[in-house]
């Protein structure tokens, strides 16, 4: 549309895809990014890439940044690994790291020439609530709080380029990664949905509409927040 | 009365005036409240009322909530001045508060009842990135702090019939009343900016932008949430 490009991560599903064809319908060009390619037809130019593989990550991302200037950029890939502490292998936490925290810095170092020169970037972390706490999730909300700080001291370091960096934490959203390990069955999905002040798992939807205004022009003054879409769950729980 | 309405208080200026515009944009039928009237044209339905007198405030509310199914509301009006904590008086706090804390109720509780009705509201409450502590401003803050504790509250008791109450906490805003505050040219206006991030102050369409998103069908899994649009000033610490 206007020359620019916005690169979305994890893109084969869930909030990923979502986000994708919400920002396509308004018009923005789209390139996404995620391990497996996303199923049907997908609003914009793929890259099959495991962002596990920081040599991988860099190369994938050197090739697109030569041919787009990708001035928004959307950091949802992520992967879980739960355990509880005790059983939390070393090799598991690095790779949780890696997707959910490395390769976020990786794409956002490898677009912000584009974003500097045009002074006017969008950048959107997709964190979770689990950061504040989560029984078995000790690796997750390791890499998910990293994020948001990760998130905002780049806001503070960007910010006078007219570069935005904020983020998006989602409650139970129902994705089939979530579904997986909460929702499993009829009881556990009703034991669930009885936590939520909403009275309902959220949808990919409710997170794009969201990420629609991070990603927006008019946001220009949001810089460095962490914006949690939990269906109240946080609402009674001290905020990071 | 079968058209549903959004009321913004304080709409006769700064960031009421640009959010009423907006969403009259957006095809919201808009009731504005406010001290004096607007100049020029407003493109919507108007009530004066000093939000300071409890009886005149709520004898507009009444009139108001028996006219309109109001299903939107957002408590924007509020005063500040900037104020030594020894010069404090009663009668300070007592005006701050009714202002800025008693009148957000007040609104909250006259339309609760069509929002009820309707299973369907969105409640959004402009505070301050001053409610995190500013010099200066203990009243002010003060009171918009407490209004982020209010819709904290009110979030979780209303969340069962489908209303969201959520908080926008603007940072430094072109506004009469910032630059009231902070004459522009004068060492205090640029002492201030220099601590902003961005370098730059806000405008009052990036404040009206936020509360849209919090007002849009879309935001129906955002609730109890304080969003910072303050040009990256509550993030870090860049005053030494």
């Amino acid at each position: 549309m206007d020359g620019t490009a916005t690169l979305v991560t994890g893109v084969s599903r869930g909030i990923g895809r979502a986000i994708a064809e919400r920002l396509a319908r308004s018009g923005q060009t789209i390139i996404g990014l995620s391990r497996s390619k996303p199923e049907g037809y997908f609003p914009g130019e793929h890259h099959a890439v495991d962002l596990g593989d920081g040599e991988a990550t860099r190369a994938a991302m050197a090739e697109i940044t030569a041919r787009h200037k990708v001035v928004r950029l959307v950091n949802n890939a992520g992967i879980g690994r739960m355990a509880p502490v005790e059983q939390i292998k070393t090799a598991d936490l690095a790779a949780v790291l890696d997707v959910n925290v490395r390769a976020a810095m990786q794409c956002l170092q490898a677009c912000l020439p584009a974003m500097r020169e045009a002074r006017f970037g969008r950048v959107l972390n997709i964190g979770s609530r689990a950061a504040l706490g989560k029984e078995g999730r000790s690796s997750y909300a390791i890499s998910k709080g990293a994020l948001g700080c990760f998130t905002r001291a780049a806001a503070l370091e960007l910010a006078a380029d007219g570069i935005t960096v904020n983020c998006i934490a989602p409650g139970p959203i129902e994705t089939e990664l979530f579904t997986r390990n909460n929702a499993a069955n009829p009881d556990m999905r009703r034991a669930f949905e009885a936590r939520v002040p909403v009275g309902r798992l959220g949808t990919p939807q409710d997170i794009a509409a969201a990420a629609a205004y991070f990603l927006s022009v008019e946001s220009g003054f949001t810089t460095g927040q962490v914006l949690y879409i939990c269906g109240g769950m946080t609402a009674g729980l001290a905020p990071i | 009365m079968d058209k549903q309405a959004t009321l913004v208080t304080g709409a006769s200026r700064g960031i009421g005036r640009a959010l009423a515009d907006l969403l009259a944009r957006q095809g919201h039928h808009v009731v504005g409240m406010a001290r004096s009237k607007p100049k020029g044209g407003f493109d919507g339905d108007f009530y004066t009322a000093d939000f300071q007198d409890e009886a005149a405030s709520a004898a507009a509310l009444a009139e108001i909530a028996g006219r309109y199914r109001i299903t939107r509301l957002v408590n924007n009006a509020g005063i500040s001045h900037a104020q030594k904590l020894d010069d404090m008086t009663d009668a300070d706090f007592e005006r701050v508060m009714a202002i800025n804390v008693r009148s957000a109720l007040q609104c909250m509780q006259a339309v609760l009842p069509a929002m009820r009705a309707a299973k369907f509201g969105r409640i959004v409450n402009v505070t301050s990135r001053a409610g995190l502590g500013r010099p200066e401003r203990a009243l002010y803050g003060m009171s918009k702090a407490g209004l982020v504790s209010l819709s904290r509250t009110v979030a979780l008791e209303v969340v069962a019939d489908g209303i969201t109450v959520n908080c926008v906490a603007p940072g430094p805003i072109e506004t009469e009343m910032f630059l009231g505050n902070h004459p522009p040219g004068s060492e205090k206006y640029r002492n201030f900016i220099a601590t902003v991030p961005m370098q730059r102050m806000g405008h009052v369409d990036e404040i009206a932008e936020a509360c849209a998103y919090f007002l849009s069908d879309k935001a129906g899994y955002t609730t109890g949430q304080v969003l910072y649009v303050c040009g990256g000033l509550s993030v870090g610490n860049l005053m030494a």
